[in-house]
């Protein structure tokens, strides 16, 4: 009789112990987030992350990639269990997740934060937000610019400069500079997103000294001296301008193009109400500020602009304000994909096979 | 004749290994960017490397562990099978075994995710973004180099001595592993180091396979020099290579490379 009891409370000590981790687990889920990696998750996983999970005991796990990457995931696992909860993206692969359905609203009564974030950071349908602010602009080598009695480029233009021949890069379409690139060009032969045929007739005739798909690469020509101008970011360049490198970033007055990188709730997530919390928390003023203290990009809530415009040598490195902001040109992304399919195959025909 | 033939070879060995000396070298470099020459000496990389490349680094040693047996349990016995198995078809399994290999890895690690993805439906549960989906994702590509060397391997096989030992009352089991196997070690060697060092080396699957925990060190280091290429890049990669190096070296002390990846001069 003793035995058995003993046996029984055995059993049950047992069965308690396996079941508690288990439904520990049940009530405190783990998000996966998909992040790009490197630099970028590690400021977004010591600001959000992190803080994240001190406050809700819900555990963080980042997946590394690029936007694409996620994407491609997203559509391989359509209507079934997703590879990840959140997810973060660039601009215009935010537009094709929309449009395959891969997203999902956000609630603003779990993202507060919302009602805080710029008008142009904002998804007009209700998806996510922008997270960050960046911008595309001119990256030039001031040295090499003096040297050769060029003056400071004022406008997208002054990259055709004959001096400059074989010493600027058209970034390739892949990539984000690459695409402003064109659209920079089709607006200075007076088109518009949806006729980008007069931009790549335009880049055929830049003398370019190549066509680099990552910003490695570019970052390796700059800082070599083989090219003296690009179409770049404002964090990347300023990234160099910080070490000590003749490298300077202008705002073209034709107008810089404005971009954001997006955070969304993935369709068919188990956790809705943590992921959103999680997103809520991103645009947080303080996971912001450390996120545009870390790598320069501006912070997207308007909570911001008072502490940032006190700081103006932090400040000058990204759109701070809601002038800069409004400055800047966000290219129309519905009407760019439709017709970048034709400019893609343009591009290769005219500008790679010369 | 000779010295054109040597420089030759000095140049194609300069050729490959000058990425590797100037890797090293800029991952003990005082600059904290890429400059040429790399000056300066340092550690400091090496002690800023940030503890995720180290349980990646984890991940990478226990996928391509778990992978490489994996592959030699299959590949092995399905290498026996093409060769001795009197059945129909034999060639047609054999190219259907070694296809993979004529598939990009890419395409593989896309199609793995989807196939698993939609497989969750019925074994009830999602092995992608797991350990597990990263080995068998690898698997893909492993178990083809074990079979192909284990093919190699049996082609110089003499079975008399299986024929001897079965003769004089060994029973067929004992014949495999005391007879067979060791026999057929130096091509099943090499095919499992050749499935570990691939498996180690492989970013395409374990992008799409893994993720999160399962995040294995060249997913690591390829997410991040997307983003900016820093010196503790070089000092993660740097003590990859030693890893291998010493590898190498261990496999030569004990065994000699040549006679472990069954490269004999004269055989029998």
């Amino acid at each position: 009789m003793l035995m058995r009891a003993l046996k029984v409370t055995i059993a049950g000590v047992v069965l308690a112990a396996m079941g508690l981790p288990a439904f520990a687990q049940q009530s405190k889920p783990t998000l996966r987030v998909a992040n790009y990696g490197g630099a970028f998750t590690a400021s977004q996983k010591k600001y959000v992350g992190e803080l994240f999970t001190a406050r809700t005991g819900v555990k963080i796990e980042y997946v590394d990639g690029n936007s694409s990457e996620h994407l491609a995931k997203l559509i391989a696992s359509r209507g079934r269990e997703p590879p990840f909860d959140i997810v973060y993206l660039d601009d215009i692969n935010q537009v094709q997740g929309i449009q395959a359905g891969l997203l999902e609203k956000l609630d603003p009564s779990i993202v507060t934060n919302l009602q805080f974030v710029y008008p142009e950071a904002q998804s007009k349908d209700g998806y996510g937000p922008g997270m960050i602010f960046y911008s595309v602009g001119i990256a030039y080598n001031t040295e090499k610019f003096k040297q050769a009695g060029i003056p400071e480029p004022k406008s997208w233009a002054d990259l055709w400069d004959p001096r400059l021949s074989g010493r600027v890069v058209a970034p390739d379409l892949a990539m984000a500079q690459g695409r402003d690139l064109l659209m920079a060009a089709t607006r200075l032969e007076g088109g518009n997103e949806s006729n980008l045929d007069k931009g790549i007739a335009k880049i055929a005739t830049l003398k370019a000294h190549s066509y680099p798909s990552s910003s490695a690469t570019i970052e390796a020509l700059m800082k070599s001296g083989d090219i003296w101008a690009a179409p770049w970011t404002n964090g990347r360049a300023w990234g160099l301008t910080d070490q000590g490198l003749p490298i300077r970033f202008i705002i073209p007055q034709d107008g810089g193009f404005g971009h954001t990188t997006t955070i969304d709730l993935v369709k068919g997530t188990k956790y809705p109400k943590e992921a959103q919390e999680y997103i809520n928390l991103v645009l947080d003023p303080l996971p912001q500020l450390g996120q545009a203290n870390e790598i320069p990009y501006g912070p997207t809530t308007k909570l911001l602009a008072p502490v940032l415009a006190a700081y103006p040598k932090m400040a000058q490195k990204f759109p701070s304000s809601p002038s800069d902001i409004a400055k800047l040109y966000i290219i129309n992304w519905d009407t760019f994909n439709k017709n970048f399919q034709r400019a893609s195959s343009l591009w290769n025909r005219q500008i790679l096979s010369k | 004749m000779r010295t054109i033939f040597y420089s030759f070879v000095a140049l194609v060995y300069t050729f490959l290994l000058v990425p590797v000396v100037m890797t090293v070298w800029g991952s003990v470099a005082t600059s904290p960017m890429l400059t040429f020459p790399p000056r300066g000496f340092t550690l400091d990389w090496y002690r800023a490397i940030p503890a995720e490349f180290f349980a990646a680094l984890t991940v990478s040693l226990e996928v391509a562990i778990a992978t490489t047996v994996l592959a030699t349990i299959v590949g092995v016995p399905a290498a026996l099978a093409i060769v001795r198995g009197g059945f129909p078809g034999r060639s047609i399994v054999s190219a259907f075994c070694l296809s993979p290999l004529m598939v990009p890895t890419l395409v593989l690690g896309v199609a793995g995710f989807q196939f698993w993805t939609r497989a969750a439906d019925v074994i009830g549960y999602n092995i992608t973004g797991s350990i597990l989906g990263v080995v068998v994702g690898q698997s893909a590509f492993t178990i083809p180099y074990v079979i192909r060397s284990a093919l190699a391997g049996q082609a110089n096989l003499d079975r008399s001595f299986e024929e001897a030992a079965l003769g004089l009352g060994s029973s067929p089991i004992r014949t495999f592993f005391t007879v067979t196997l060791p026999l057929l070690a130096p091509g099943i060697t090499s095919g499992a180091i050749f499935a570990f060092l691939m498996s180690l080396d492989d970013v395409p699957i374990a992008l799409f396979m893994g993720g999160g925990a399962a995040t294995t060190l060249p997913v690591k280091i390829f997410t991040s020099i997307q983003f900016s290429l820093d010196p503790q890049i070089m000092a993660i990669a740097s003590l990859l290579m030693a890893m291998s190096l010493v590898l190498m070296i261990m496999i030569e002390a004990i065994f000699g490379l040549e006679k472990f990846f069954g490269i004999r001069k004269s055989s029998h």
